[in-house]
Formats: structure tokens, sequence, C-alpha cells
């Protein structure tokens, strides 16, 4: 089983530290919940992670394999950012083909929500069907660790959970690292939770404890 | 990655630049009295210019389907220098 080590992760922007120290473990088959208020750091976190945006200082390890760029954490680490991803005017069955290798194509090619769009172009999808079949992409990918930045932006209820069920089916082969503002599926789907505040992280056990950290109003209580 | 797959995924992610160079430097071949140096030059500055402008500025999250592949920033930026310098390379030897 391989884990995803992050350690002394630190961020600063025009003087004011955002990110302080950052250490996190995902195991394979492990879902790690991050939450934190707007502004926090929470993207730019999953983003120097991943090996896109620089850090003042970091270490990641992902299993034995030591990831100071991209390039390192290729077929390692994937990352689904905040807003569409996919290259506009190509076919969802190009896309699907170049990003997956053969043998990991078949689920999602015969996937209920993908078979009608395979031969749409991405430009003619709604941005809920580009979302979906994003995070599958993601989720089929040969990549052990996956870095889900607001999965459920722009997904109504019914995929929202749709996805959750999927992520959790998919779980044991790979580790899971993701933001959301939808708390109560984060909660729902998380093994652990961990929470973003004044540039540093820590564990959250329970839901009152968001309260007292001020990331859930006091009527949540 | 087989190389065949590279080529493809880096075909992919020139398509919105290489080719729109090529025409906007059709003009700059008639202008320059069908010097195709003058041509080849400007397919490398528009190219680069087109890299920016459509990824960087207009869609920077477009990166991320080629960073999720393994294409880093700057090997994406090499592809474009790169293809532009062959072509550059070819105006001389027309």
């Amino acid at each position: 089983m391989k884990t995803l080590h992050v350690d002394s992760i630190r961020k600063s922007f025009q003087n004011r530290v955002i990110l302080s120290d950052i250490y996190l473990t995902c195991n394979q088959g492990e879902i790690v919940g991050l939450l934190g208020r707007n502004g926090m750091g929470k993207s730019t976190l999953l983003k120097i992670i991943f090996g896109s945006e620089k850090a003042d200082q970091k270490f990641v390890r992902a299993g034995s394999r030591i990831v100071r760029n991209i390039t390192d954490g290729r077929k390692l680490i994937n990352y689904l950012p905040q807003e569409n991803f996919m290259p506009n005017g190509v076919r969802i069955q190009k896309l699907i083909d170049l990003f997956l290798e053969p043998q990991h194509r078949q689920g999602i090619l015969e996937h209920d929500y993908i078979k009608p769009l395979l031969y749409k172009k991405n430009g003619d999808l709604s941005g809920g069907e580009r979302r979906i079949v994003e995070i599958l992409l993601l989720l089929h990918s040969k990549a052990d660790f996956l870095l889900l930045d607001e999965p459920f932006n722009g997904l109504s209820p019914v995929l929202r959970d749709y996805i959750c069920e999927y992520i959790r089916q998919l779980t044991p082969q790979k580790g899971i690292i993701i933001s959301d503002h939808d708390y109560v599926n984060i909660i729902k789907l998380s093994d652990r939770m961990l929470l973003l505040k004044d540039g540093h992280l820590r564990e959250v056990k329970a839901h009152t404890e968001l309260v007292e950290l001020g990331y859930l109003p006091k009527s949540h209580s | 990655m087989p190389f065949l797959k590279s080529l493809k995924i880096i075909a992919l992610f020139q398509r919105r630049i290489l080719p729109l160079a090529l025409v906007l430097s059709i003009p700059v071949l008639f202008l320059s009295g069908g010097h195709f140096q003058f041509s080849g030059y400007s397919v490398l500055f528009l190219s680069l210019g087109l890299h920016y402008w459509t990824y960087n500025h207009k869609r920077p999250e477009a990166y991320y389907y080629y960073y999720n592949l393994g294409f880093s920033p700057v090997l994406l930026w090499a592809s474009t220098l790169g293809l532009g310098l062959i072509l550059l390379l070819i105006s001389y030897l027309a």
C-alpha cells in the first residue's frame, strides 16, 4: 500500500503566510476531507502537492518517489481543478482515449452517464456534464492519488450522491484528498477530516469542532 | 508514455496555436515580397504569443488536462518554441 506523504509545506504571498508547516498523509484506500473557509489556501495546498504551484518549501513523496514537480508525479498524482479543464472543440471519446490507458478505458466508455456524450464535443456539454466527465476521467486514471478540488461544483444533488457512491467503490485502489464547500458530502465521504485555518492544518474529529473552529455557524451545532 | 501518444497530445495542445499562426503569417509573406524568412519569424513569434493568449491568459485551467498527463509547463512551452524554430529553419531552406 502506497502513502502520499506531504511535509513542511510553506507558502507566503506578499508577506502574508498562507500555509505554514503543513503536514499530511493519505494512504491508498483512504479519503481525506479538506475543509476551510474561502481564501484559506485549500486550492493552493492541493496545487502545491500536485506540483503546479510553487511553494517556499515543500516535501512530497508518493509511495517511494519524491515529487518535486508535475513530471515527477506523472501516473502517481492527478488533480481536478475547480474550473473545467478539458480542451474545448474535441470529442469526449478522443479526450478519454488520450487521457486513459487502453486497460482503464472500458469502465468509462460503457458508463451510463458518459456513453451518450462520447461523440459530443466538450464545448457542447453543460457545466454539470463536463464536471462528471472530468471526475470519472480522474477516477479511472492510473494515478494512485487524486486531489479533488471542489468536485461537486455544478452537480445536482442526485449526481453528487452518485459521485460519492462511485468514489467509495473506487477507494480501495486510490488515496483521495477532497476539498469542497459541500461539507455534508465531505463529512459523509471522508475517513478523516482536516481543517485549514490561519495557515495551519488540524485534524477534526467531530462535527461540533467545525463549529468551535469557526468553519460552521453556531446554528449548525 | 509511447512516443506516438506523446505526439498526439502535443498536437492536441498545439491545435489552437500553430494553424492560426501559420494562417496569420500568410499576409506577412505577401507584405515582405515573398521572403519566407520573414514569414518564418512571424510564425515563431505569433505561436509564442498565441500560446500565451490561449492558455495563460484566456483559459489557464486548460493546462491541467496536459499536466495530469505529465506534461509540465516547461515542456509545453518548449513544444511551441521547438515547432516555431523548426518552421523558421524550413523557411530558411525554402
